[in-house]
């Protein structure tokens, strides 16, 4: 017996675990559902709906500043320990020729 | 009754209580206002959709308090997308599919999968309830603790298949995921289920 037919004749015993929710249960969650959306902004929605995108958005900006910031902090140590182990170097042989 | 408004026609008369959705083409009508942002189609759609989608959110969360915040919560949501509804698709399973997300980002959330399972409201045979009806509960019963023992995906993925009676191609869609790995959760499942129906059925199968 293959895994579909073998589910497929559970499925009657399973039926009576399936939530039919009574017409009134319907009607109560309707009825609060398009009260919600009926129901006119309040100043705290709007603002959360104005402020999360800016949030986000500054959140962002401030990460990719940090990021820049950092890899050009990274660029001008490496540059710099760069230049000194040059210069030991260049110190180093001009010395061993003295 | 008058024709069915099409175009641009307010749709008011449709959410008065009671007005059912006679036909296909008539929700078509009603969901072309929906995209258009008319609050009024948001009735008719409710009312149509909302069993199944309670009953589904029940299906993954257990319980029907939970499951009635969730199927207005995907209505919510599918209200404020409803831009992104594509046009000559069908509304149901769109919704069915935000409700379903919100109902499996709530378990992730909460991690009640283990305490909240569908059950009987008294499992087990009942004195007076034929010797049949006593055995389905008995197998429903089984199932159930099986199904509770599996990961979260393949039990939702054989909760839909077996409660819902939804098919390989609307689970994948629900949950975004192919046919092809819904067919590999209901065969994991299949084993853990033959696993415990062997007991009932005197070793059997």
């Amino acid at each position: 017996m293959t895994d579909d037919e073998y589910l497929r004749q559970l499925r009657p015993h399973m039926a009576p675990l399936r939530h039919e929710p009574t017409p009134s249960d319907v009607a109560r969650v309707v009825g609060t559902l398009l009260q919600r959306v009926q129901s006119p902004e309040s100043l705290a929605d709007w603002l959360a709906r104005w402020l999360r995108p800016l949030v986000a958005a500054a959140v962002i900006l401030a990460i990719t500043a940090g990021l820049l910031a950092y890899g050009r902090g990274l660029n001008y140590t490496l540059q710099t320990f760069g230049r000194t182990v040059e210069w030991q170097v260049r110190a180093e042989v001009v010395n061993g020729l003295t | 009754m008058s024709a069915i408004p099409t175009g641009s026609t307010r749709l008011a008369v449709w959410s008065l209580p009671g007005y059912p959705l006679r036909d296909e083409e008539q929700e078509g009508a009603v969901v072309a206002a929906f995209r258009r942002g008319e609050v009024d189609s948001l009735a008719p759609l409710a009312r149509l959709h909302m069993p199944r989608a309670i009953s589904i959110a029940h299906s993954v969360v257990g319980n029907v308090s939970d499951a009635e915040d969730l199927a207005q919560e995907g209505f919510l949501r599918a209200w404020s997308r409803r831009g992104s509804f594509t046009r000559g698709d069908q509304f149901g399973p769109w919704l069915f599919r935000i409700v379903t997300n919100l109902a499996l980002d709530l378990l992730k959330h909460r991690r009640r999968v283990k305490h909240e399972e569908l059950s009987y409201e008294d499992a087990g045979p009942r004195q007076d309830e034929p010797d049949t009806m006593a055995r389905s509960r008995e197998i429903a019963s089984r199932v159930t603790e099986a199904l509770a023992e599996l990961p979260a995906a393949q039990k939702t993925v054989a909760t839909l298949f077996l409660v819902q009676g939804f098919e390989h191609a609307e689970i994948a869609q629900l949950l975004s995921l192919t046919e092809g790995t819904v067919r590999s959760h209901l065969s994991l499942a299949r084993r853990k289920l033959q696993e415990r129906l062997k007991e009932l059925h005197g070793g059997g199968r």
